[in-house]
């Protein structure tokens, strides 16, 4: 349900989460607590979105 | 080795304490809770006009806007109107003078930044991140980063909203279906308001990451922007919000208060253990049963929602921990920063150090001003960013009117009307009715009628204010607002049962407002009616709870009714808020002498007459108590200095005490001569007091001669009284020259004249403030042509057994060489 992209966004489908080097889970949606991890949490995000998207 | 000095200064525009204590209690900000714990926290009293890019450009300069230039959202320039630009601000923010001292700093985000000044470590300015509509047009003007090969690096680190998900945007909106997300206009508001938050948050936490740097400072501007967009919604739910948009909404503000929470831990990770943190606002928020529904039709209206205290918490190792803060304001902030630094503050700068804030007294030396040490900051080649999209959002916020006519004029006389407000904040009533009569005396607005009465009471001038208000449209001849300058009216010239019997006329027409409670409180006071004068200052504090005068008012009533202690409690809360309160001091001062704590009595009372010098109850209470204290201890003395300008009389004063039998502190290694036939009386170490005070040696009743400049640099430990000589500036001057050989002066140095006068005015000012220092003005011409009623004044302020007769005897008239008129 978190994963869901509202109608007005661009961007990535609903995806699976996938880990970063850290094995940190890291849901390609996205969360407010990544996003708070600043530029880190963005390009982790961005990184998981772009592996989802590859990995389809 | 000494470590390294770092600073990391977090702007939360418009953060407010009510609701920052409501979210510590839920839970919901453990790291500001955790930070608090370890340091210091406050308020700060805000600036006026409330208005945001003005305020964070006095946080950075350290001036009011009328001194600083910044005067509006938006500025009228190559016939359009833009976002108020960086390059407007006509004075120096603290960082470019800390980068001056070699300093290494970040500046993200500051309103107004733009352009990006090319200068520190890492500038990115307020205009690195409007939304446009289509992702694919998201361009980053130039001019928004520094140095520019960053820029792609900044570009990278923003999140536009579309690029949000429900995973982001359910926590604000916890009762929203998938539908609800995806339809609710509001979702996109709050979309848009936590991606640039985000994407500023991006910035920051990539530049403490990878720089070098020693102090960094970010601003984000969310809070204010969530609280105009959801303040109404928030709990308790307010009458005329329908229960559908309360359970929609009323998470809005507390998942913003929770994600600014997050981000902290986040900066707090970066930062170094050894860093100190200031978080603050500029102003508070108004989230009370007062908040508004709707706001009226008037510019920056949203301005409105403002409460006048910000939110201040800081910690770090210069920082004491577990206190509060007292009586600062806005304007401290730049002076407080360059002490961490151990930089000199400038006389220039309005604001002080917060003193509290230190563990350790720090050895504070000033310098006239910092606008002349080097050159003014350069900015980016201006490029337009995408200047419509903030200038949009300003319209949305309601800050300003983008379909307005005449828009050239409407920022002209908005302007205008804000330098004015900022004068009137600053008590300069005098130039403010200036400008007030070239520019509004004829127009009938509500804001003009309001401000030009409120000019002309301050004033006192009845005569005009009189002629002003008749000359009032017609419409608002019986309003409230002229019944409420009625009253005004009624109180400065005594007449209290007036005043009051035309507030009560306000209070009948249904109108709720602190400030006519308040009034009616300090009427009912003013007529000894205490029960009612309780009453309404309650009345007006559960308005507001923040309202310093009613706090005191009510103060005072308790200490008519002999509840001393309680009495203290409610003076400490107002003192606190703000400091400058003489009556609260005066009241201070009161309740400590009727619990027997006399010495705190005296400090109140002391500072009750050095900001209101002719306070005749403080004065009487003051010189009950001193004889008795003298009783009781041996009263610490003080050291005598003679100050002034160099040619004002400064050894003529000291010769006439060492007649008297003063002790003269001096080592006669600058010998008499022409200027000076009967010496000089110096004490060489004396000129380099500002590179040494803790050299300064005196013992009490001892005279050592100052110039005036050097009086800030004399340690704070020690009591002085000052003498200082007064003597025409003009005369000063051809004095000087004079001494320097010029004995005609071809031009008379009238600007040197003017800087004269205004260091004069600043140093008085500044000694006025100090609770050490005791002064009293004497005028040369008057020990030489009214010697006795000099030297008889001169033996009163000094008092003691001295030899007066002798000390007549040392005068002589034929010095007097350089008199005019």
């Amino acid at each position: 349900m978190h994963g869901t992209k509202l109608q007005y966004m661009s961007g990535a489908d609903e995806k699976d989460s996938t880990q970063n080097e850290k094995g940190i889970q890291i849901p390609p949606e996205g969360s407010l607590g990544l996003l708070a991890l600043g530029a880190k949490g963005l390009e982790a995000w961005r990184l998981a979105q772009a592996n989802t998207t590859h990995e389809k | 080795m000494k470590s390294r000095v770092k600073t990391l200064l977090i702007g939360w525009d418009a953060a407010e304490w009510e609701l920052v204590d409501r979210y510590i209690a839920l839970g919901y900000m453990p790291n500001l809770a955790n930070l608090i714990s370890k340091g210091m926290k406050g308020n700060v009293a805000t600036l006026q006009p409330v208005l945001s890019p003005l305020l964070w450009t006095s946080i950075a300069t350290g001036k009011r806007p009328h001194e600083h230039g910044v005067l509006g959202f938006v500025e009228w320039q190559g016939q359009k109107v833009i976002p108020v630009r960086a390059s407007t601000r006509t004075k120096k923010a603290f960082w470019n003078i800390l980068e001056e001292a070699g300093l290494q700093t970040q500046i993200i985000n500051w309103w107004p930044s733009h352009p990006a000044e090319q200068s520190g470590k890492l500038k990115v300015s307020n205009q690195f991140c409007e939304f446009p509509n289509r992702l694919s047009d998201w361009h980053l003007s130039p001019a928004a980063v520094y140095p520019p090969v960053r820029r792609q690096e900044v570009a990278d680190l923003r999140i536009a909203p579309q690029e949000l998900t429900q995973a982001h945007l359910q926590p604000f909106f916890p009762n929203h279906t998938i539908d609800q997300l995806n339809s609710d206009p509001m979702v996109v508001k709050v979309a848009s308001i936590l991606a640039r938050s985000a994407s500023v948050h991006n910035v920051i936490t990539r530049a403490l990451e990878d720089d070098d740097w020693d102090f960094s400072a970010v601003y984000l501007e969310a809070l204010d922007h969530f609280g105009h967009i959801a303040s109404q919604y928030l709990a308790p739910k307010l009458e005329g919000i329908e229960e559908e948009d309360f359970l929609k909404y009323s998470e809005i503000i507390p998942a913003a208060y929770r994600w600014h929470d997050m981000m902290l831990g986040r900066l707090l990770e970066l930062a170094s253990k050894d860093c100190h943190i200031i978080i603050l606002s500029d102003h508070g928020f108004e989230v009370s049963s007062n908040r508004s529904i709707k706001l009226p039709d008037l510019p920056a209206a949203p301005a409105l929602e403002h409460r006048p205290y910000g939110f201040f918490a800081a910690c770090g190792p210069q920082f004491k921990k577990g206190e509060s803060i007292y009586g600062a304001s806005l304007l401290d902030i730049a002076p407080t920063i360059l002490s961490i630094y151990g930089l000199p503050l400038a006389e220039d700068m309005p604001g002080k150090s917060i003193g509290d804030l230190f563990r350790k007294k720090l050895p504070q030396s000033f310098i006239p001003s910092w606008e002349l040490s080097g050159p003014g900051p350069s900015f980016m080649k201006s490029e337009e960013a995408n200047e419509q999209a903030i200038l949009q959002q300003l319209d949305d916020l309601g800050y300003i009117d983008l379909s307005a006519q005449n828009q050239a004029q409407k920022i002209k006389e908005e302007w205008e009307y804000n330098r004015l407000l900022s004068l009137y904040d600053a008590g300069d009533f005098k130039n403010a009715w200036q400008g007030f009569k070239l520019s509004f005396k004829e127009k009938q607005d509500f804001r003009y009628l309001n401000l030009g009465a409120k000019l002309l009471l301050e004033l006192k001038d009845l005569v005009s204010f009189q002629s002003y208000l008749s000359s009032w449209p017609e419409a608002y001849l019986n309003s409230p607002l002229a019944l409420y300058f009625k009253a005004s009216e009624a109180m400065i010239k005594g007449d209290y049962f007036l005043a009051q019997k035309h507030l009560k006329a306000i209070e009948e027409t249904g109108i709720i407002s602190a400030q006519v409670y308040y009034e009616i409180g300090r009427s009912a006071y003013l007529l000894g009616e205490l029960k009612m004068a309780q009453d309404y200052y309650h009345r007006c504090l559960n308005l507001s709870p923040k309202y310093t005068a009613a706090l005191t008012g009510l103060a005072g009533v308790l200490a008519e009714q002999l509840h001393f202690e309680k009495s203290l409690s409610l003076l400490q809360e107002s003192i606190g808020l703000r400091f400058f309160q003489p009556q609260a001091h005066y009241l201070l001062g009161l309740c400590f002498q009727q619990m027997e704590e006399f010495q705190a009595a005296i400090m109140a009372l002391k500072i009750t007459l050095k900001q209101a010098p002719k306070h005749r109850k403080a004065q009487q209470l003051l010189a009950h108590l001193i004889p008795q204290q003298k009783e009781k201890s041996v009263a610490k003395k003080e050291i005598i200095i003679v100050t002034g300008f160099p040619r004002s009389g400064t050894s003529m004063m000291m010769g006439i005490l060492e007649k008297a039998g003063f002790s003269l502190l001096q080592d006669g290694l600058r010998v008499a001569d022409e200027s000076n036939p009967k010496g000089y009386y110096e004490l060489e170490g004396i000129k380099h007091l500002a590179q040494a005070p803790q050299s300064f040696s005196a013992e009490n009743e001892q005279v050592v001669k100052v110039v005036a400049p050097l009086l800030r640099y004399l340690p704070p430990e020690n009591s002085y009284r000052l003498i200082w000589m007064q003597r025409p500036i003009i005369e000063i001057i051809i004095s000087q020259e004079k001494m320097k050989g010029n004995t005609k002066l071809q031009n008379f140095p009238y600007q040197l004249a003017m800087q004269m006068e205004e260091e004069q005015k600043r140093i008085s000012q500044w000694v006025g403030s100090q609770i050490n220092m005791e002064i009293k003005q004497f005028a040369y011409q008057d020990f030489l042509e009214n010697t006795e009623q000099a030297i008889t004044s001169l033996a009163s302020y000094l008092e003691g057994d001295y030899l007066w007769e002798e000390a007549t005897a040392e005068i002589d008239i034929t010095l007097y060489r350089s008199k005019i008129g």
